[in-house]
């Protein structure tokens, strides 16, 4: 069974964004999964004492209710909408070209400089967190206006997304598990690891970071691609 | 077996659960989609694209920043 086209009808959006008040926004917010997780995955990093992690979370899930709500009032229709991306702003889009352009063997030059330069500097520390939490801010910010090209979609299954569902469900289940296990929150276990606590080892050194940040903004790169 | 190797055995099965998936998602007429035609499927509305994006920068600041 293939995935319900329903919500892929042609709907149009106005040009001018449409004014939604605070409760409208908060209806459309409560009713996208995606904004849930966002909002218990900040919960969960202010209890930890990360409040850089808590405004990017946050802000992304406000910023992803304002659009919904608009989009619900625009469209007179609950279903998200498909291939409706919006314009974005000029220095946005001269960013999103240059990325349309870009390949792998253009980008690894940049890319392996961010992570030995990024990946000098301690975990942590004022230059690592800013430099991370910027490559972060403009990925969301490039994926809110839709993917870099234009590519036919596949029809997915619903018995092959469950079996990935469980299994992503399985590995925060087990995750968040362990969290609880710990002593505190923000005190690691030997006994009850989390996922960041065995990969402490790693990234205590510089090749370690510099190996996990061109990972990380490798998988990056391949999302904002999909 | 301690606590310990437990949880990394657990990790360790979920990580293999997902290693069978991809392939087996490689094979002809294959039911299961693989992990990228899955987040390409999830990616086409904004909801599904911008929350795999902030998943992912969240990710890098849980391991370097705060």
């Amino acid at each position: 069974m293939t995935e319900p086209e329903g919500d892929t009808r042609a709907h149009r959006l106005p040009d001018d964004p449409v004014s939604v008040g605070v409760a409208a926004t908060i209806r459309a917010g409560i009713r996208e999964p995606v904004i849930i997780c966002l909002l218990v995955a900040a919960l969960f990093d202010e209890l930890s004492g990360n409040p850089l992690h808590f405004l990017i979370l946050v802000g992304t899930a406000v910023a992803l209710a304002v659009a919904r709500a608009r989009e619900r009032v625009a469209l007179g229709t609950a279903e998200r909408p498909v291939g409706m991306w919006g314009d974005p702003p000029r220095a946005l889009a001269r960013v999103r070209s240059a990325l349309a352009r870009s390949s792998i063997p253009l980008l690894l030059v940049p890319a392996i400089a961010f992570a030995l330069a990024v990946g000098w500097f301690q975990r942590y520390s004022v230059v690592a967190s800013l430099a991370v939490a910027l490559v972060g801010a403009v990925g969301i910010a490039v994926s809110w206006h839709g993917p870099l090209r234009d590519e036919p979609l596949e029809p997915v299954e619903r018995s092959g997304k469950v079996l990935w569902m469980l299994v992503i469900v399985a590995l925060s289940a087990w995750e968040v598990t362990n969290l609880f296990l710990q002593p505190t929150l923000s005190t690691d276990s030997y006994r009850h690891p989390t996922l960041s606590v065995l990969t402490d080892p790693l990234l205590a050194t510089h090749l370690g970071r510099w190996l996990a940040l061109l990972v990380w903004l490798r998988i990056g790169w391949g999302l904002l691609r999909r | 077996m301690s606590s310990h190797d437990f949880a990394i055995l657990v990790y360790a099965a979920i990580g293999a659960c997902a290693f069978l998936l991809e392939l087996l998602s490689r094979r002809k007429r294959s039911r299961i989609p693989s992990l990228s035609t899955l987040f390409r499927n999830v990616m086409r509305t904004r909801p599904g694209r911008v929350g795999l994006l902030a998943g992912w920068a969240w990710l890098g600041l849980h391991f370097f920043a705060r």
